[in-house]
């Protein structure tokens, strides 16, 4: 079955982000296929480079980071969520003459297109947070 | 090229007006949904109905009101906007208290229009 998987919330704050990642790793060991990942709203915080988490805890940013290179995931940052909560890409701190980008290479930035796209062509949504 | 797949998507908005981004949210969910010509159901229950009253002056904590973009929804081909009709009756508001014109629901209604949605987004 194809799913795709809107996050809506930050990571360590609530359990939201923690059970759409566990979710999207049992999608795939049962064999299943995830069209596309959509960080949207408080969600895109998932996607920072730049965090720093304590020893004896789990990096959700790592954890989403190296799902969607080990899977080669599509996953889309929702523009409008991402650029007002400091989450850019190297093209957008150019663009808007910004210091720093933290957002992975293998994560675009997109609209709510690329999310109406994912309900047309997936058999499940479901949304996390 | 195949033709356009069209799903239908209800979206529940349950929280109120401000305080928190779920009804803004779920506004511009719905135009952009409706912007890519799918079949929009969009359900206001629970606390989500305050969004609908009539009046509202929220320039005094420096937010905005979505009644002109809750107007603006037919333009947008959203025809019907549905209220679950018990939770009206729960925060004792009729449809007169509204800005808009609505379709109101009952409970199964309401059941029915999530069951036999491709997509639901609750809000």
């Amino acid at each position: 079955m194809k799913f795709s998987i809107v996050i809506h919330s930050a990571p360590y704050a609530s359990e939201g982000a923690s059970s759409a990642l566990r979710f999207c790793q049992a999608v795939l060991a049962e064999g299943h296929e995830i069209y596309r990942l959509f960080f949207f709203r408080d969600g895109v915080h998932n996607l920072t480079r730049l965090a720093v988490v304590a020893q004896d805890e789990t990096s959700l940013q790592d954890a989403w980071e190296e799902l969607i290179r080990e899977h080669r995931l599509d996953a889309v940052a929702c523009v409008t969520s991402a650029l007002k909560r400091g989450i850019i890409d190297s093209q957008e701190a150019n663009r808007y003459d910004k210091a720093a980008s933290n957002l992975s290479e293998l994560v675009s930035i997109s609209g709510l297109g690329q999310l109406v796209d994912a309900v047309q062509n997936s058999d499940r949504v479901l949304n996390f947070g | 090229m195949p033709a356009p797949v069209r799903k239908s998507f209800t979206f529940l908005s349950r929280h109120a007006p401000y305080g928190r981004d779920n009804a803004q949210i779920c506004l511009e969910l719905v135009l952009a949904t409706a912007v890519y010509e799918q079949t929009v159901n969009y359900l206001f229950m629970d606390d989500g109905v305050y969004q609908l009253v009539d009046s509202q002056q929220p320039r005094t904590i420096h937010n905005k009101t979505l009644s002109a973009n809750l107007q603006a929804l037919s333009l947008y081909g959203v025809e019907t906007v549905y209220v679950d009709s018990e939770s009206l009756r729960q925060r004792r508001l009729s449809i007169d208290d509204l800005v808009i014109q609505v379709q109101l629901l009952s409970d199964d209604e309401v059941t029915a229009m999530i069951r036999t949605a491709d997509v639901v987004f609750p809000l």
